[in-house]
């Protein structure tokens, strides 16, 4: 099974590789268009199945969730309980 | 008669270091250009790719994938270019169904539908980015030859088979020869007066046709090309001021967002434009005065499909008092208004729109029947309604197979929407047919409210029953945070009753069966 980080990268990269001089962790991948607004959706369903995790409203509407590096610790920290489980 | 790959190597050696293309921070000039088309043919033909195969790529805007176009062309394979973001199991079915014998793609690609089986036995599978198990890396094109290699092109062979957006999942691909797309690129040039000063922007997926003419335009004409790898409205407008972007096709979902950024106190300013046109659905008059305004430009709008290319076409600043049309036939074309029984209507009457015109593609691949039934008298009918007035112009009324029969009478969509649109806080709307025991569908509402605002459905009902007749009154509203619209834009109709159903929690369950008919 790929890790968190690995699922969100590859996920964002499949159509476009992120600059290789950018610092991934800060992108906003909707700004920037990785994932535009109809994708959205289903990349969060996709993410929160891979690792059997659901984010909160405010979750998902906090302007943390769009930056690559805050959206890989949260859904590690929501991941980890289900690991150890 | 004249090719794609000549028109394009003939403008290269006319203007070596001028940009061919720019994307994503990446220029090439034209001779940097041309080397890489000629190297990405030589590389081809090397890898097993012969005169006529058909090469499947899930396609990105990227340099390289302007370059595969000319080096397709250039050695007479056809591409079957194809959104990457759809399921595997959508984009096997396309491939099948375009005999689809070679891949280029990304990574990524090929490590999902290894999970699928095999994708295809035999032929090549090139890697964008990379190398991975059975594929070889296109960076080894490098190790090619520059020049053209010698190939037995004519100009009439199939270069792309697109694939429709159609809602029946069954995929119809178009047949694009060489020659159409030069006929194309050649009418648009004419119609927009593109010259080689111009900077042509190209800010849809290269998957479509509309992006893949906006690339191949400029550089027969030794123009340059700019081409935008992914689209927010943010993005559009700093690469437009950035790139000194002169001319641009874009589609009305696309415009909609941008005024709305442009009407914004922190809009950058906008100074290179000299014409804009707007493709694929109605603009709504606000937005279109909005940009006139604002990107102070000649302002066009068209209508076509991917059967026929453009077929009208309007500049608003010689059409004044034509706002609400999308213009007068292309010289290469021309346009009927079918009644149900297949025959011209007069001027002034709703019917089919059906086009006839020298820019048609060679018909659906391997569906010559699909072909006949859309055909009437040398015309191909488009699905969509409308009428002309008696100056020729086309007034585009909805699409035939969105019609609302509820009771018995046709609701046209387009009317609903309009009168709901004029409301305060409505961003956008979508009527569409929702199935009901008593009439058989009635009119479903699904509207998206502007951010902050509280729009009550009490309001959306009594602006309706004012400006609307009875049977057009909507049954069912929903508010979704945005209306289903596929890769170019375009609303998806046929996937309203699952937003709906996504987001509304009094939205009642619906079996599939219901759900499909729409």
């Amino acid at each position: 099974m790929k890790s968190v980080r690995e699922f969100v990268l590859n996920y964002l990269q499949k159509e476009y590789s992120f600059p290789e001089e950018a610092d991934v962790n800060s992108i906003n991948y909707i700004e920037n268009g990785y994932v535009d607004s109809i994708g959205l959706l289903k990349f969060i369903v996709e993410l929160e199945e891979e690792f059997g995790i659901e984010f909160t409203d405010e979750e998902l509407s906090s302007p943390g969730f769009k930056i690559t590096g805050e959206l890989i610790r949260l859904a590690e920290k929501k991941a980890k309980p289900n690991e150890n489980s | 008669m004249e090719k794609i790959a000549d028109l394009f190597y003939s403008s290269a050696k006319k203007n070596p270091l001028k940009t061919a293309i720019w994307c994503d921070g990446a220029a090439l000039t034209y001779s940097e250009l041309a080397e890489l088309a000629a190297r990405y043919s030589n590389f081809l033909l090397k890898n097993g790719v012969s005169y006529g195969d058909h090469i499947g790529i899930p396609m990105n805007n990227s340099v390289e994938s302007a370059a595969l176009i000319i080096a397709a062309a250039d050695i007479g394979a056809a591409l079957v270019p194809i959104n990457p973001t759809l399921p595997i199991s959508a984009i096997k079915a396309a491939f099948e169904s375009g005999d689809v014998k070679h891949i280029i793609a990304r990574r990524s690609f090929y490590e999902e539908s290894e999970k699928y089986g095999e994708l295809l036995k035999g032929g090549a599978k090139i890697c964008l980015d990379g190398e991975t198990g059975g594929t070889v890396s296109i960076r080894r094109a490098s190790e090619e030859s520059p020049e053209r290699p010698e190939t037995r092109v004519t100009g009439r062979e199939r270069l792309i088979l697109t694939m429709t957006s159609g809602s029946t999942g069954e995929p119809k691909p178009i047949e694009l020869a060489q020659e159409t797309k030069l006929l194309r690129a050649m009418a648009h040039i004419r119609l927009y007066g593109i010259t080689e000063n111009d900077s042509v922007l190209a800010a849809t997926p290269l998957y479509h046709s509309l992006a893949e003419r906006l690339v191949i335009m400029p550089l027969l004409i030794g123009a340059s090309s700019v081409l935008l790898p992914r689209f927010t409205p943010q993005l559009w407008l700093k690469c437009v001021e950035q790139r000194r972007v002169t001319f641009t096709i874009a589609v009305s979902a696309q415009l909609s967002q941008i005024a709305q950024l442009l009407s914004s106190p922190f809009a950058p300013e906008v100074s290179s434009l000299r014409c804009v046109v707007s493709s694929s659905a109605l603009l709504e008059a606000h937005v279109r005065n909005e940009l006139i305004d604002k990107l102070r430009c000649d302002f066009h709008e068209m209508y076509g499909t991917s059967e026929t290319s453009t077929a009208t076409s309007i500049n608003f600043r010689e059409a004044l008092c034509k706002k609400q049309s999308v213009g007068r036939a292309l010289p290469e074309a021309e346009i009927r208004i079918l009644g149900d029984d297949g025959k011209p209507l007069m001027r002034g009457s709703t019917g089919e729109i059906a086009v006839k015109t020298s820019l048609m593609c060679g018909g659906y691949y391997k569906m010559p029947k699909a072909m006949e039934a859309a055909m009437a008298d040398g015309f191909f009918r488009t699905g969509d309604m409308g009428f002309l007035d008696e100056d020729g112009y086309l007034f585009f009324c909805g699409r035939k197979k969105e019609i609302i029969i509820t009771g018995g009478i046709n609701v046209y969509p387009q009317d609903v929407e309009s009168c709901v649109r004029e409301l305060p806080g409505v961003l956008e709307c979508a009527a569409f047919s929702y199935p009901d025991e008593r009439l058989g569908e009635v009119v479903a509402l699904a509207v998206v409210a502007e951010e902050g605002v509280a729009l009550k459905k009490r309001a959306i009902q009594v602006q309706c029953a004012r400006n609307l007749a009875d049977f057009q009154q909507p049954h069912k509203i929903f508010f979704l945070p945005e209306l289903p619209k596929n890769s170019m834009g375009k609303l998806v109709k046929s996937r309203l009753l699952e937003a709906v159903r996504l987001f509304c929690e009094d939205a009642p369950e619906i079996s599939e069966k219901e759900g499909g008919r729409l």
